[in-house]
């Protein structure tokens, strides 16, 4: 499922109505629902819950909302047992620790990884291109977003090479013999990982990338109609959710 | 469009230059391909004419080079990168983006095209290598020759007047290696000078309009490509094949019979997860002794039915036997030897020995066997050296060894001739034909037909996840020809590309 979604990280789908939205406003979208996350209180938590449980329907996340869901339960009810029986401490709020675990985790998940899925890293540069942000923090990040497959796809090949010859290919082999897969795997990795740097900073300079003067974009980041409607939708749906918490005891 | 006058090369840190005194003068709208030994000089003639050589790995360089008229010397590599394009041998490692959109359009941004211009240029290169259906695909999903072509298209976007090509098809199977080839052709009419280092020379017989071979960091010959026809000339040279498929040779399991069987595979069925298999239903029993090439299409379902074998993956349905006993996947897993094209990602050890060393705790080796080992792979005098810093025919010898000190009975060998020149190749094969002399099962999957025809004695032809046909040494010829298309017109070619074997 993982590598389902670091594929899907580099898939354009220009059939997605969120794809379609321009970075800068996704990214006020998830500045806006963390706020609420923080601030608000179980109701505006659990209606936030839902909206981002429907817009798990309709970006393909529904098998993760519902996985994270089921997770931070399981982990609420192991605290819960801890704390009364082990512990002998029952807590004290568990019903806001319900809320905080499933509800607030949950949707930041899912918000999170909407905002990964839906948002190509082209058009990530070319909005914070055009908020002025300058390039000593964008390349950064594009290199560290561009390197996560290549890492994933070495770190897999890494890891059946160590299992075809036995060295680890055990789960239990983690903690029977961490200092051989510390040295013989994160070694190998970064080992690998240089090396396919200097070969990039060389494919880059042939093909001009140190070249002074203006550069454009393909796809300029520009806020459109549907920006605004979703803003719009997601600023509505926070003033009904802080009325209904003023409202409701 | 590219003259070189008097170059002479050598890298930081070296006394003997890797070129020395090359002159070459190659005229506008051909193909030229530049071959040689390994280590003969072909990617630094590439990295001094795309100004890599001096500028980033930071050699000294005398002579001059002029790329339409313009003397590289003095120029920034921006300044180059507009008259020269470069694809290079890996495609993995020359992509920037995640898309493959993006990845074209990376450089014309960069460039400072406008929008109406970026948008003309990205099309006629996706059309130009014909990857339109490609455009919004993740790049890290696509196969090897959809990597290279991506990596092609790049570069025909910049619409540079020179390309160069390191090994293009280095990583491509022979049904991408011909579709390769029509984009050359394409590129040709174009009237664009391209430039391809190579040591698969096949299938540029009916494109290169001129050789240079290169030998020692100078050039052994310049001129008419016709000249390796000549069987003399290759092999003193030490170049593969160019008109003719390869001759099949007996090998030492051929004269052999009665061997024992050693692994017997039953309606083996597997993928990646349960809803989706890519091997269907396989039946196999191979012997002790043997050398077997699993052929077959990218995506035929070979590396799948190695990681079924290997334990890698588990199956769905099958049984897989190892000297008569069936084993479970887990079981599986050390008891067949593998070693893939990329040896580095093989090695974790600080020496070579020491590489030997690192055993699991039910198999340990002795240092008498290791250093016996080194010995037997003539690595002895290498035995303290960092394996990352070993050539890589020496990698290579060292993951096998690695393997076979486990005394596995069996291995697998994905792709090992990958970027290998003859020598090596040849090398590489009297090393198998060893292996088997000890009894050991080998199982190669591979692309290249001529380390099939040196060694194999036996090709499984692998499609749709299931072995299609098996095929004995007397029936290689036939099938070794029309896979490099020895025979045929184009018409048969197109067809047989588009219903046959390869696609």
């Amino acid at each position: 499922m993982i590598r389902g979604y670091i594929q899907r990280l580099g898939q354009r789908n220009p059939n997605c109505p969120f794809e379609r939205l321009d970075p800068r406003c996704k990214l006020l979208m998830l500045l806006i629902v963390t706020a609420m996350v923080i601030v608000g209180d179980g109701v505006a938590c659990a209606g936030l819950f839902v909206a981002v449980g429907l817009l798990a329907c309709f970006s393909r996340l529904v098998k993760l909302f519902f996985i994270t869901s089921i997770f931070s339960i399981i982990l609420w009810c192991v605290f819960f047992v801890i704390f009364n029986t082990v512990l002998k401490r029952p807590l004290d709020d568990p019903r806001a620790m319900f809320f905080g675990m499933v509800f607030r985790g949950t949707t930041l998940t899912i918000t999170g990884v909407w905002f990964a899925m839906t948002t190509k890293l082209r058009d990530m540069t070319a909005a914070l291109e055009a908020w002025k942000i300058p390039a000593v923090i964008i390349l950064p990040l594009t290199i560290a977003v561009r390197f996560i497959p290549t890492l994933l796809h070495e770190s897999l090949v890494i890891r059946d090479s160590m299992r075809l010859r036995r060295i680890a290919y055990r789960r239990l082999d983690l903690l029977r013999k961490p200092h051989l897969i510390g040295h013989s795997y994160l070694a190998l990795v970064t080992i690998r990982s240089l090396k396919m740097a200097d070969e990039l900073a060389a494919v880059a300079e042939t093909r001009g990338l140190a070249r002074p003067g203006i550069k454009n974009t393909y796809r300029p980041a520009c806020f459109k109609k549907c920006d605004y409607y979703a803003l719009g939708l997601l600023t509505s749906l926070t003033i009904v959710l802080t009325t209904l918490s003023i409202v409701l005891p | 469009m590219l003259k070189i006058h008097d170059l002479t090369f050598t890298y930081p840190g070296q006394k003997i230059p890797a070129l020395s005194s090359v002159n070459a003068d190659i005229t506008p709208g051909k193909l030229v391909l530049v071959t040689g030994p390994s280590g003969s000089g072909k990617s630094t003639l590439l990295h001094c004419i795309n100004g890599l050589a001096t500028q980033h790995y930071g050699g000294s360089a005398e002579g001059e080079i002029s790329v339409a008229g313009r003397e590289i010397a003095g120029k920034s590599l921006w300044q180059i990168s507009e008259l020269v394009g470069t694809v290079f041998q890996n495609p993995n490692t020359q992509f920037f983006q995640l898309t493959v959109e993006d990845e074209i359009v990376f450089g014309l941004e960069h460039a400072g095209l406008d929008r109406a211009t970026i948008e003309r240029q990205l099309i006629r290169a996706l059309q130009d290598v014909e990857i339109e259906h490609l455009r919004h695909r993740d790049l890290f999903t696509l196969s090897s020759g959809e990597k290279q072509k991506v990596a092609l298209a790049s570069i025909l976007a910049m619409d540079q007047p020179l390309i160069l090509l390191d090994e293009p098809t280095a990583n491509l199977d022979i049904a991408a290696i011909h579709e390769l080839k029509e984009i050359f052709k394409k590129i040709k009419k174009q009237g664009r000078t391209i430039l391809v280092s190579e040591h698969r020379l096949w299938y540029l017989r009916e494109l290169a309009d001129q050789l240079i071979v290169i030998k020692d960091g100078q050039i052994a010959y310049d001129g008419q490509p016709n000249i390796l026809k000549s069987t003399e000339f290759r092999d003193a040279i030490g170049l593969r094949i160019w008109e003719q498929s390869p001759q099949t040779k007996m090998t030492i399991s051929c004269l052999k019979k009665h061997q024992e069987t050693i692994l017997k595979v039953s309606g083996l069925t597997g993928g990646p997860s349960r809803k989706k298999h890519i091997v269907n239903n396989i039946d196999l029993t191979l012997e002790t002794g043997c050398c077997v090439a699993l052929m077959g299409h990218n995506g035929a379902g070979k590396t799948m039915l190695s990681r079924l074998l290997t334990g890698l993956q588990k199956e769905q349905q099958g049984s897989i036997t190892i000297n008569g006993q069936a084993l479970k996947t887990r079981q599986r897993i050390g008891k067949l030897a593998c070693v893939t094209q990329q040896a580095d990602q093989q090695l974790f050890s600080d020496t070579v020995l020491d590489e030997l060393l690192i055993h699991p705790d039910d198999a340990p080796a002795t240092r008498q066997q290791a250093e016996q080992m080194l010995k037997q792979y003539d690595l002895s005098q290498l035995a303290g050296r960092h394996p990352q810093t070993l050539s890589g025919g020496e990698k290579q010898r060292l993951a096998i060894a690695a393997a076979m000190i486990a005394n596995p009975g069996i291995i697998i060998l994905d792709e090992p001739t990958s970027g290998m020149d003859r020598r090596r190749m040849e090398l590489l094969a009297e090393q198998i034909v060893t292996l088997c002399r000890q009894k050991v099962l080998v199982i190669l999957i591979t692309h290249d037909v001529e380390l099939v025809a040196s060694c194999a004695d036996q090709i499984l032809w692998m499609e749709n996840g299931t072995v299609t046909e098996t095929i004995n040494r007397n029936g290689f010829e036939v099938l070794l020809n029309d896979l490099m298309k020895m025979n045929s017109t184009n018409e048969r070619h197109e067809h047989e590309i588009s219903n046959c074997l390869l696609k």
